[in-house]
């Protein structure tokens, strides 16, 4: 077995719930999709947090990962998101997060109905854990605890997320291997 | 010796299965889900130098695990210093009672084991083998 082929995807906050509640219109192309990485300049951009008025919150991003080649594998599951370090010298500097599904599901459980233009009171967002989770923290949009492969999985896992920015944060540009001002997120997952 | 097409990087990095026949499958040869895994009686796993076996003698032995997992984690230096983010790449081998699975987490890259461990089969239900899975889901 080879490693999956595997992508993140950053969509606009404006996508219309109807462009995202079946499983084929979340692996097809979203309008206004980018495909996101850890390379410099293709990160996901929170953008500007102004605290000059104290705690304050960035934008939500919404982001899916799915696989576009199963490397002969049939199986993927476990999904891991975790932030696994950054600059923030308060502690209530955190990011929020929350898994979605596509606004198809009738009474989610794991995962939150995706909402165009949610904001931070759009969803129970919870925060993110700053170390490898023990178990799957975020879900395929079927509510599934899996995706099956056949070249692509059978669905995506999706989510939004944000900063929680606290009043007296030490203010800059907190990205990627910044000293002291750094950003990072790791995704794991299992297959066979 | 008709073998699997895979990329050079298996050419030191393999899987045998054990059978209680004797037989000897690998997984150069044949994809694991078409080995008879209702008579595996041993996995072992080589990459490069290092060999880490899995046997079928645990209390409650119901059946092995075998899968593997993937994704992108940020990396440090012995400092602390953040050096990269690097694909993650291990294989997990063992087995479970039926209820618990017991673990090894080994590093594609070194052969190095990376932890052992005991999780709940819920949360690898996905990863049986297909040969297995009803009888052991019941």
């Amino acid at each position: 077995m080879a490693e999956p082929t595997t992508r993140f995807r950053l969509i606009p906050q404006s996508t219309a719930t109807t462009a995202v509640d079946t499983a084929a219109e979340r692996l097809a192309a979203i309008s206004g999709e980018s495909v996101v990485s850890t390379g410099e300049g293709n990160e996901a951009d929170f953008g500007t947090v102004d605290i000059s008025g104290g705690a304050a919150n960035s934008n939500v991003l919404t982001l899916l990962w799915d696989v576009t080649a199963d490397g002969g594998n049939t199986l993927v599951e476990n999904f891991k998101l975790w932030m696994s370090s950054n600059g923030f010298d308060q502690a209530g500097s955190v990011c929020k997060f929350q898994p979605l599904s596509g606004a198809d599901q009738g009474s989610p459980s794991n995962t939150e109905n995706y909402k165009a233009n949610a904001g931070t009171g759009d969803y129970t967002y919870s925060t993110i854990p700053e170390s490898e989770p023990g178990s799957i923290n975020v879900w395929p949009s079927d509510e599934g605890s899996s995706m099956a492969l056949s070249t692509n999985s059978d669905d995506v896992v999706m989510w939004a997320m944000y900063l929680a920015i606290a009043a007296n944060e030490t203010t800059g540009t907190y990205k990627g291997t910044d000293a002291g001002m750094e950003l990072q997120f790791s995704f794991k997952y299992s297959y066979s | 010796m008709k073998r699997l097409h895979l990329d050079s990087e298996y050419r030191d990095r393999w899987e045998e299965f054990y059978l209680a026949n004797g037989t000897v499958e690998d997984s150069r040869l044949k994809n694991w889900r078409e080995v008879d895994w209702r008579n595996v009686v041993q996995i072992s796993v080589h990459i490069l130098n290092n060999v880490h076996t899995v046997n079928c003698k645990g209390p409650g032995f119901k059946t092995f695990m075998n899968f593997r997992w993937g994704g992108m984690e940020a990396g440090y230096d012995r400092s602390g210093k953040y050096i990269g983010h690097r694909p993650i790449n291990i294989w997990t081998i063992g087995w479970t009672n039926g209820e618990d699975c017991f673990l090894k987490d080994i590093d594609f890259y070194t052969g190095q084991c990376i932890k052992e461990y005991i999780a709940p089969l819920s949360q690898f239900k996905g990863h049986l083998h297909p040969m297995v899975k009803d009888r052991i889901l019941g």
